[in-house]
């Protein structure tokens, strides 16, 4: 697991209000209704403040960050930009 | 007014304006006239004239409007339920009601042998003939709608209106933000589903000035790129919501006027509105009024309003408004004595939009409904169980709960029925579930499950929310589930909920 990885699944902990470690990071967010529509708004406002990776809601579908390593990818993807 | 009469005016003078449109489906004036009086007049052939409600169930189609006024036509009482409402909780509303017939506009989650479906409602209501008699009509002092909200013992209850409180709102609702000619012809943003009262505040005050009502699905709402078309495409000049729904669409940076350049206000209904929000909304929408209102469904919708100013937003909290014509509001100390301004106790709202009390449920209906006399005359009361204060200027603020009712979202939860539905699942001993605060509001629930032989895992918690769901609606599913050996208790045997607060993430 990398930094991202692991930043991710602290930020999801914390939206989520359930413990996500190493062995989650393929589990589906939106299936196990860990994330909703406001969660996935304070999402993009931490990976925002955490990364400094500016993302509208609009611009990212569900199947993008759907589990917590595509989230990692995504972020460490718009950061080399 | 009489909203029938109204309806009869804008099929005449507006016939051909729409009504109601979701984008694939509209409906105009006309039709909705026309289209209620067949239904309703096929519903009182074949159901005669008694006083049982009927169910609606459905989502956003415009047909919902046209069974709730084929409902008011025939006599009855609708009770409308939305689709997100899982089978279980579905059932014991049907059971509850014992509805001689469900309509249904989108197809139900099981077969139920008195449903209409969706291509029967629309071939009844186009098929040629009369309206029924206007004696036939629900009167004003019969029940228009019901609405089940969650009940603290685990069972819903049914609040029920009578036609002549919902008149007397719309008399009043009309002129929000605007004259009732200034609506005509407006769109109505409407976000709420027709099971929350909060969408009568955008369906009939639409319906009541001639506008045309565009609600937003569930998919739409939950997917920014169609929820910002949507806006752009709708050009609405009302928008009626929760403050977190409003919250939700800032997030996305094109919600401003640009994108909604014909909106005039925004009116906020169903839980506290923060004054974050408020302001944002100022900054991004210049053109717009955002108003803050008010309101227990039992007192139909909402019953004070307030425009809010940048300057309020500096204050902790915004004002909840003044109340309409026609309601008093007084201050209680538990004894039920009037308090002075400035002084905190009870809410209770008096006067003309006063609902008619619980479906079937006399001893919860006398326990808050009640008529205390004043200069002579007894007026119908409610006892809100909201912890509030009024300014000397008559201002209405409000504090918070005094009991174990919280709302999440706009929705109102008694923590009880999640408790109750909690310990049917297997092996639960106690429940307590607990909101979790975040700047006033309550952000989420935690539910404290005390279960033999369960390890405090994320697969166990996964599996128990998804059998919450099963007869729960999503809402009211605790977002964190805490496994514990022992639930805490006090010394004199209460739950202890203090140390429970205290374990709150």
């Amino acid at each position: 697991m990398n930094t991202t990885q692991e930043k991710i699944l602290s930020i999801l902990s914390g939206i989520c209000g359930e413990t996500l470690e190493e062995d989650q990071l393929d589990l589906d967010l939106f299936e196990n209704d860990l994330l909703d529509s406001l969660g996935l708004v304070e999402l993009l406002v931490e990976l925002e403040s955490q990364f400094d990776v500016k993302l509208s809601p609009s611009e990212v579908s569900r199947s993008q960050i759907a589990t917590p390593r595509l989230i990692a990818d995504l972020v460490e993807s718009r950061m080399a930009q | 007014m009489d909203l029938f009469r109204i309806l009869s005016q804008h099929a005449q003078q507006r016939g051909h304006q729409i009504a109601v449109s979701t984008g694939e489906e509209t409906i105009t004036y006309r039709q909705l006239e026309e289209y209620s009086d067949r239904l309703a007049a096929c519903l009182l052939s074949r159901f005669g004239p008694g006083k049982e409600p009927f169910v609606v169930y459905g989502h956003k189609s415009p047909w919902m409007l046209v069974c709730f006024l084929a409902c008011a036509k025939a006599g009855r009482a609708y009770c409308p339920i939305d689709t997100s409402l899982p089978a279980q909780r579905l059932t014991e509303i049907l059971e509850e009601t014992q509805t001689p017939v469900l309509l249904c506009t989108e197809a139900l989650p099981f077969p139920h042998p008195r449903a209409f479906s969706p291509d029967t409602i629309r071939s009844l209501a186009q098929s040629p003939g009369m309206g029924p008699p206007q004696e036939a009509r629900v009167q004003p002092e019969d029940i228009f709608y019901i609405i089940f909200t969650s009940g603290s013992t685990g069972r819903p209850k049914g609040v029920q209106i009578p036609r002549r409180c919902l008149e007397n709102f719309l008399d009043w609702s009309c002129q929000l933000a605007g004259s009732r000619e200034d609506k005509a012809g407006a769109v109505f943003l409407n976000q709420a589903p027709f099971s929350f009262d909060l969408s009568v505040l955008d369906t009939y005050t639409c319906l009541f000035c001639g506008g045309t009502l565009r609600p937003m699905t569930r998919s739409i709402q939950e997917d920014y790129g169609a929820l910002m078309n949507f806006f752009q495409t709708t050009q609405g000049a009302y928008f009626v919501s929760t403050p977190s729904f409003a919250a939700l669409c800032l997030a996305d940076p094109r919600f401003c006027q640009e994108l909604l350049p014909r909106l005039r206000a925004f009116l906020f209904c169903g839980e506290t509105l923060p004054p974050s929000t408020a302001r944002a909304l100022l900054q991004r929408f210049p053109r717009c009024q955002v108003i803050n209102t008010y309101g227990p469904t039992e007192t139909t919708v909402c019953v004070t309003q307030t425009p809010i100013t940048l300057s309020m937003t500096e204050e902790q909290a915004l004002p909840v408004g003044r109340p309409k014509e026609g309601i008093t509001l007084e201050i209680w100390s538990p004894d039920g004595t009037p308090l002075p301004y400035g002084e905190q106790g009870e809410i209770v709202i008096l006067g003309d939009t006063v609902g008619a009390g619980y479906f079937r449920r006399p001893d919860m209906t006398e326990k808050v409904f009640c008529s205390p006399v004043r200069q002579g005359k007894a007026i119908p009361a409610y006892r809100t169980g909201d912890l509030g204060f009024l300014s000397p200027d008559g201002m209405l603020h409000f504090i918070g709960r005094g009991d174990h009712q919280i709302k999440l979202h706009g929705y109102r939860i008694e923590l009880g029925d999640v408790e109750e539905n909690l310990l049917k699942l297997p092996g639960v001993r106690r429940a307590v579930v607990l909101p979790q605060m975040r700047e006033g509001s309550v952000h989420a629930l935690v539910g404290f499950v005390e279960r033999e032989g369960i390890e405090d895992s994320l697969a166990a918690s996964l599996q128990m929310k998804k059998q919450l769901r099963t007869f729960l609606p999503g809402y009211m599913v605790p977002k964190k589930l805490v496994f514990l050996p022992k639930i805490p208790v006090t010394p004199n045997g209460k739950t202890d909920r203090k140390a429970l607060e205290g374990m709150l993430p």
